[in-house]
């Protein structure tokens, strides 16, 4: 009996980054919309509308969590976010199905975490032999080509 | 075959009973009577034709066109090409370029273009050309097309750049990639 390896197009940093950039815009977009709707009815409230230091902080926390639920909710439901969809990316868990709600969420902590150090967290796609990035080691995932 | 029998009887027939009335007008006494009575006659005869014949012509001429005669006219006419042939030959007569030219560099054309344009049943006209669902389809199918294509160029070149960037780093650190994964 021999065992047949079988190459996984597992896909590479080009790619990704061309999503990631994609999405941040498309997520960017959201929150700016919700954003410019929440300004409109504060306007109708107030007239003179300042942001202080906690509210400032409150709006960061809301565009954390808009980005986050953007990707967790694509990532847990369909295995790809549109920016995924549009380069023809999936991913995918050890299981080889798309990952859950908990383990999206620690997905995009790991995004987070891959992205502060000016991208350097993308650099093990480059040279680890599943293409994995520090959100894949963290998240055990793995990002394949294929709609 | 028939009716050109009976209209040669017909002939022979007047003519032979003609012949008995010349007799008599060429005779001396009885011929001038003769000769008024049939004066008389062509007199009558000529409003009577002016009258009766004009239909009847009329009538007979329906009947040609009606009968088989005009099939046969007109299957002549297509089995010899006569058509083609006149078509051809007012073509090769004509300056249709000049002709053509002459048509539309004049002021009339122009105008009557314009106002061709500007009606309302132009308008109407392309309203019902540009909102019908044919053409919506095929814009539709066109811009499709254009995105497809688009992604599917930008997709290989994105995976092109993977594969070049990762054989580059691998090669620097001299860890080259497994054949299977």
């Amino acid at each position: 009996m021999t065992a047949t390896a079988v190459r996984v197009p597992y896909a590479g940093i080009a790619t990704r980054a061309v999503a990631l950039a994609i999405d941040a815009a498309l997520a960017q977009a959201i929150f700016f919309a919700g954003g410019a709707v929440f300004a409109l009815i504060a306007s109708l409230v107030s007239d003179n509308i300042k942001f202080n230091a906690l509210q400032a902080v409150l709006a960061a926390i809301a565009w954390a969590v808009v980005v986050g639920f953007y990707f967790v909710l694509f990532w847990s439901t369909a295995g790809q976010t549109p920016g995924m969809r549009t380069m023809g990316l999936r991913v995918i868990d050890a299981r080889g199905q798309h990952p859950g709600f908990v383990r999206s969420w620690v997905r995009v902590v790991g995004l987070a975490l891959a992205i502060i150090p000016l991208g350097a967290g993308f650099l093990p796609v480059l040279v680890d032999d599943r293409r994995r990035a520090l959100q894949d080691f963290l998240a055990s995932t793995a990002v394949i080509y294929g709609t | 075959m028939i009716g050109d029998v009976a209209i040669g009887l017909a002939v022979v027939s007047v003519r032979v009973a003609a012949r008995p009335v010349r007799l008599v007008a060429r005779a001396p006494v009885v011929g001038s009577i003769v000769r008024q009575i049939g004066a008389g006659l062509a007199a009558d005869g000529r409003v009577a034709r002016t009258l009766v014949i004009a239909p009847e012509l009329q009538h007979m001429l329906d009947n040609v066109l009606a009968g088989p005669v005009t099939d046969a006219i007109a299957r002549s006419l297509g089995q010899n090409r006569v058509a083609e042939r006149v078509a051809a030959q007012v073509l090769a007569d004509l300056d249709v370029d000049s002709i053509v030219a002459a048509v539309l560099a004049d002021e009339r054309t122009e105008r009557t273009v314009a106002r061709m344009l500007e009606s309302r049943e132009m308008q109407l006209v392309i309203g019902h050309v540009a909102s019908s669902p044919e053409m919506l389809a095929a814009l539709s199918a066109h811009t499709e097309t254009l995105a497809e294509e688009m992604v599917t160029g930008v997709r290989s070149r994105a995976q092109r750049v993977d594969d070049v960037a990762e054989r580059t780093v691998r090669g620097w650190l001299r860890h080259p990639r497994p054949q299977t994964t």
